[in-house]
């Protein structure tokens, strides 16, 4: 097993090292030029573009700028984005915090609700409850975010009033604000994050329920609610805390598209918008920050894996 | 009796007097508040002098001054000069500037500062080099500056420089020497009636009331004139998403919002204690032309296209609120002075017989005809799929192409992608259209150019006789039409809306990119 | 026979996998209702998508046009049918591909090493990048056309699918039937084709149903911001994204569509459903550990 993990460790690099020139030869092989963002696209020199290109570096032959840039990548050094001029690292610590508050949010949402429904429905198998909750989940992993995140929008902030429909305001501005602004991303966000988990929760819990040691304690005389949340629960956890930190890991990589519907300045809208803007700077740095954090949350599910299920055998 | 008379005589004069005050008092401005405005693009720097990008002229209209800026009738009217005057010859232009106006450094602006700033936005901005005539700029006292050129050059000066795409604002002297790069500014620091506070990128622009703003003395006209700050802070926020801005204003989030899809104008109508407001003048839909290369590169081949456009069905599909499009055959504007019906028998034709017989004239064979779109552009795709369905019909195999906005920006420049694409813009003022039509724009190998064409614009640029520039303009459209430069296919008038407590006793919200001078909270 | 009380939970199972073949039937009808549809659009209405009736625009729903019109003029129910036809062939040829694809490089990644080593740096690499992120590069750098949404939509889904076919294949080989076949003397290929892929099939199947439903959310939000289908293709997606400014106005044009793709992945995801608990009740360990429907 320590074995098994020093060398899924070690293979952490060359993963790390194809990402990384995934990620160049992406912005690279887009078409476009930083250029015309900045300057707007009205009429611009020949002369004004060749002097951006040599200023930005990117007039060198692609080999050059690769071999430049990647020891530089791989140390956490970005440079400087071509908008904002500011350190690549400056500005994703600036964005990161969104989106860490809006999927944090989401997934104490999630967990708040998916758990104890999933559990619900394991135990109260092919009620009515177990049915609804299986629809309503597939219906949640069903609908495109978009369309929820507008349909909310019209709800409850157009037609109810009861939030503002989009927009971040920092929680220095008041917490009121802060908050009422991250509702309605905030459910849109966890609906399918709650879907997802309720069918896993209760899967988990079914096939644990069936196992042998429940049935020995249930014969012993405890009390169901400990055969519950004492035996059945905590090992149905392992297996629950996979999705969970995957789902976490995905929505750290920003909902694109609910911060689009919402104008929330997060991770995901920044590379989004750096893809457009062809700002290479921000954009590598931001998938260089989602890849390690993805190979991080990978790495401590794979050694789930091998606690649940030692069956598998990995050479 | 005669005493109380008197008496009762004085009092009714004092209560109207009394109720007079307080009717006018109810429509004085007050200071004081926040103006939360939903704007609905990020911006790409502060730094005006680099780029023609909006929303700059919205946010940092307030922020910076310019030596002209657009009056009422977007003419170019006096904003930091006091006067100004071109030599006999018209190679020389002096500029007297207003005394004792201050940075928000709270140093005074002189010649110096606006020197630098000048040889600048010359070097950093996409307009600069469009003055190609320009020999040297000079400050001989505090109060003096002149700009020194090889050939004649008319009013058509004052609009490059203050016309507020890409204006040739004012920077202290200290900000232009520690900023030569474009895009990147030292310090935000202007002479307008607001000043920067903070920037948070893709969220925010936060102003703050400039209280040392030295006003013209002038009536207020529009870009320019008296000015005077009446709100406490000023918040630009960044809120992309059409329906959330409108939703925002709906709530009480926004203030202001701009840049409004025209079918929310019936709702806005309804909507309580919401003001929506037509903006003009009418920016024209055009069509734009490889004139180089490929198939759009014969002239009988545009001629076909021009003949079998209707124009009414294609600004329809663009403009989908009647109220807020206009067919007109001009270049210019409905509003604009120099509006004009030459060649309008060539606008709108709608003839796919004449059309077929270009085609035939031009030896077409069923060649792949490209119309390119920003995907992220409703209105300019509406306009594109509309086009193509029609040349289709007229037997062209026209196809739509989609691209974000940067793939598009390259290819627009690329001969061999580039066929059709399609702009808007508003040109009051026909020099405005010289940086399009001068064989430079988008890029050499595609543009535009024609030495009659050329000639006319020289002469636009050097004459400043109104009844003398008209007839320039006629010439222009003329050409415009004989040649098939563009095509024109109508107007569009903006949507921007504000809540009811927000006063703006100048109509400057109707007009042109959004301008807040004079506004005031009623709250 | 002596009637002995039946134990609970087998009649409990048996009664599930019933039911859950009813889902599995639902979305089988779900499924069928929208491929006749699309493949019927012709009959079911006689407006063509792409025509323009800018006099006729943004109409609400009404007998003569059951989703009312878009902004230009264009009969939405004539859209959303012929819509159908791309989603169900964007999506349906990118899980194609996808399967095919992933079924061959898993099969080789599980049973030989060495192709393993670099196949799983590979899906490794790619599957770190947020999904949509990738899909819009690609979009960007492969130029605006069906043909690339199909090709970046298969590169996006192929590792998962090399994932499950390799985990399977992990499992499956060390087991005493794969010994006594090479006891036998059966060959590496008619090993891996033969025995392993068909008792490999089942979690396969479900996850490429799965691979599916998430192949038109995907072109759908892709097409949404702007880089998927081009248009006037009446992709769903391109619908909804058209109807965008219109959302106040005219909400029928995101209401339509995206109830379309709403019914489609339901009735896919049941299929899954239906398909993982019909086929293996061992295989619900497997498709847990993988990852379920779309993530």
């Amino acid at each position: 097993m320590g074995a098994y993990l020093v060398r899924r460790i070690l293979a952490f690099i060359p993963t790390l090292l194809i990402s990384v020139t995934l990620i160049f030869i992406l912005t690279r092989l887009v078409p476009g030029n930083p250029v015309w963002a900045l300057v707007g696209h009205q009429s611009v020199s020949e002369e004004k573009i060749k002097e951006v290109s040599h200023e930005l570096g990117l007039d060198r032959p692609v080999l050059v700028q690769y071999l430049t840039w990647l020891p530089k990548a791989l140390s956490g050094d970005f440079g400087s984005s071509i908008f904002f001029n500011r350190p690549v690292v400056a500005v994703i610590a600036d964005r990161f915090p969104v989106t860490l508050t809006l999927a944090g949010l989401a997934m104490l949402l999630t967990l708040a609700l998916a758990i104890p429904l999933g559990i619900f429905a394991a135990t109260r198998q092919n009620s009515l409850v177990d049915h609804a909750t299986s629809v309503f989940s597939t219906l949640g992993v069903s609908l495109p975010s978009f369309w929820l995140g507008f349909l909310l929008i019209i709800l409850f902030a157009v037609t109810l009033h009861w939030f503002p429909s989009s927009g971040y305001r920092p929680l220095s501005m008041g917490i009121v604000p802060w908050l009422s602004r991250l509702v309605l991303p905030v459910i849109a966000l966890a609906l399918s994050q709650v879907a997802l988990l309720v069918r896993t929760t209760r899967s988990s819990m079914l096939e644990v329920l069936g196992m042998e040691y429940v049935t020995a304690a249930r014969a012993k005389g405890l009390s169901e609610a400990k055969v519950i949340y004492k035996h059945a629960l905590r090992n149905a956890f392992i297996s629950i805390i996979t999705v969970i930190g995957l789902t976490f890991a995905l929505s750290l990589g920003g909902s694109v598209i609910i911060e689009n519907v919402f104008a929330i300045p997060g991770l995901g809208q920044l590379i989004t918008t750096a893809a457009i803007r062809r700002d290479y700077p921000v954009i590598e740095g931001g998938m260089m920050y989602l890849t390690v954090i993805s190979l991080a949350v990978n790495l401590l599910v794979d050694i789930s894996y091998t606690l649940i299920n030692p069956r598998v055998v990995y050479e | 009796m005669h005493s109380s008379l008197k008496r009762t005589i004085g009092l009714v004069a004092l209560l109207c007097l009394v109720a007079a005050a307080g009717l006018y008092a109810a429509d004085a401005p007050k200071k004081g508040g926040t103006l939360n405005v939903g704007l609905h693009i990020p911006l790409a720097t502060l730094d005006w002098q680099s780029t023609v990008s909006h929303p700059l002229p919205h946010v940092m209209g307030n922020v910076f001054e310019g030596l002209s800026a657009f009056g009422k009738d977007f003419t170019a009217v006096p904003e930091l000069a006091e006067s100004w005057q071109a030599s006999a010859d018209g190679k020389v232009w002096t500029f007297k500037l207003r005394k004792g106006v201050l940075f928000h450094n709270l140093k005074e602006m002189t010649s110096t500062d606006v020197k630098a700033s000048v040889a600048r936005w010359l070097k950093v901005g996409p307009k600069g080099p469009g003055l190609t005539t320009l020999d040297r700029l000079d400050a001989p006292d505090k109060y003096t500056f002149k700009m020194y050129f090889k050939e004649p050059i008319g009013q058509s000066l004052l609009l490059t420089l203050g016309s507020d795409e890409n204006k040739c604002v004012i920077y202290p002297k200290e900000v232009c020497d520690a900023s030569p790069k474009g895009g990147t500014l030292s310090a935000v620091i202007g002479t307008g009636p607001y000043k920067f506070t903070e920037y948070k990128e893709d969220q925010y622009v936060k102003l703050t009331r400039f209280d040392k703003y030295v006003p013209r003395a002038d009536a207020p006209d529009y870009q320019s004139g008296k000015k005077v700050p009446y709100l406490n802070q000023i918040i630009f926020w960044i809120v992309p998403e059409s329906s959330t801005r409108v939703a925002g204003l709906e709530s009480g989030d926004y203030d202001v919002i701009t840049d409004i899809p025209d079918t929310e104008y019936d709702n806005l109508k309804e909507a309580d204690g919401v003001v929506p407001i037509k903006n003009g003048p009418g920016i024209l839909l055009y069509m734009m032309f490889n004139h180089k290369t490929g198939p759009t590169s014969n002239i009988y081949i545009r001629k076909a296209i021009q003949a079998a456009l209707d124009i009414d069905e294609v600004v329809a599909a663009g403009v989908p609120n009647p109220d807020f499009r206009v067919l007109d055959p001009s270049f210019y504007p409905p509003e604009s002075a120099y509006n004009t019906a030459v060649r309008s028998e060539l606008f709108n034709q709608s003839n796919i017989e004449r059309a077929k017989q270009y085609l035939q004239k031009a030896g077409y064979a069923d060649e792949l005809i490209t119309y390119q779109v920003i995907a992220t552009a409703p209105r300019n795709v509406r306009v594109g799929v509309a086009v193509v369905e029609q040349l289709k019909k007229a037997g062209i195999n026209a196809e739509v192409r989609n691209y974000d906005l940067q793939t598009w920006v390259t290819k627009r420049r690329d001969p061999n992608s580039l066929m059709i694409y399609s702009s808007e813009g508003y040109w009051i003022d026909p020099s405005l259209y010289e940086p399009e039509f001068t064989g430079t724009f988008p890029s050499k190998e595609v543009a535009f150019s024609d030495p009659m064409v050329d000639k006319v614009f020289k002469g636009l640029a050097q004459e400043s006789d109104p009844q003398k520039r008209f007839k320039l303009g006629e010439q222009l459209q003329n050409q415009f039409f004989e040649k098939v430069a563009t095509i024109n296919l109508g107007y569009a008038y903006r949507l921007v809306a504000r809540r009811d407590y927000v006063m703006d006793p100048e109509g400057n919200l109707a007009l042109g990119n959004l301008t807040l001078n004079n506004v005031w909270l009623n709250k | 026979m002596s009637e002995s009380a039946a134990p609970a939970r087998p009649r409990n199972s048996e009664l599930r996998r019933v039911l859950r073949s009813r889902l599995f039937i639902a979305g089988a009808i779900i499924m069928l209702l929208i491929f006749s549809s699309a493949a019927a659009a012709p009959l079911l209405t006689r407006y063509d998508p792409v025509t323009l009736d800018t006099k006729h625009s943004l109409l609400p729903m009404s007998l003569q046009h059951p989703f009312g019109t878009d902004e230009l003029g264009r009969d939405v129910f004539a859209r959303v049918l012929y819509g159908a036809r791309i989603s169900l062939r964007v999506g349906g040829l990118s899980t194609l591909f996808t399967a095919i694809l992933g079924v061959l490089l898993g099969l080789l990644a599980g049973y030989y090493k060495p192709v393993d080593m670099v196949v799983s740096r590979l899906v490794d690499g790619l599957m770190i990048f947020p999904g949509l992120i990738l899909g819009i590069m690609l979009m960007a750098a492969l130029g605006p056309a069906e043909s690339n949404v199909i090709l970046a939509m298969t590169i996006l889904y192929t590792p998962r699918i090399i994932r499950v076919v390799r985990g399977s294949v992990l499992e499956l080989k060390s087991m005493d039937f794969i010994d006594a076949a090479r006891v036998v003397g059966a060959g590496d290929l008619r090993i891996l084709f033969g025995h392993i892929l068909s008792n490999a099939y089942a979690p396969l199947i479900v996850q490429v149903t799965f691979g599916f439903a998430w192949a038109i959310l995907t072109e759908s939000g892709m097409s949404f911001l702007g880089l998927g289908t081009p248009p006037p293709a009446p992709s769903w997606g391109n619908i909804i994204a058209d109807g965008r400014d219109f959302i106040r106005s005219a909400p029928w044009l995101m209401l339509f569509p995206g109830a379309s793709i709403s019914l489609a992945v339901i009735g896919l995801n049941f299929i899954g459903d239906g398909l993982r608990d019909l086929l293996d009740p061992r295989l619900r360990n497997t498709a847990r550990r993988i990852g379920t429907s779309v993530g």
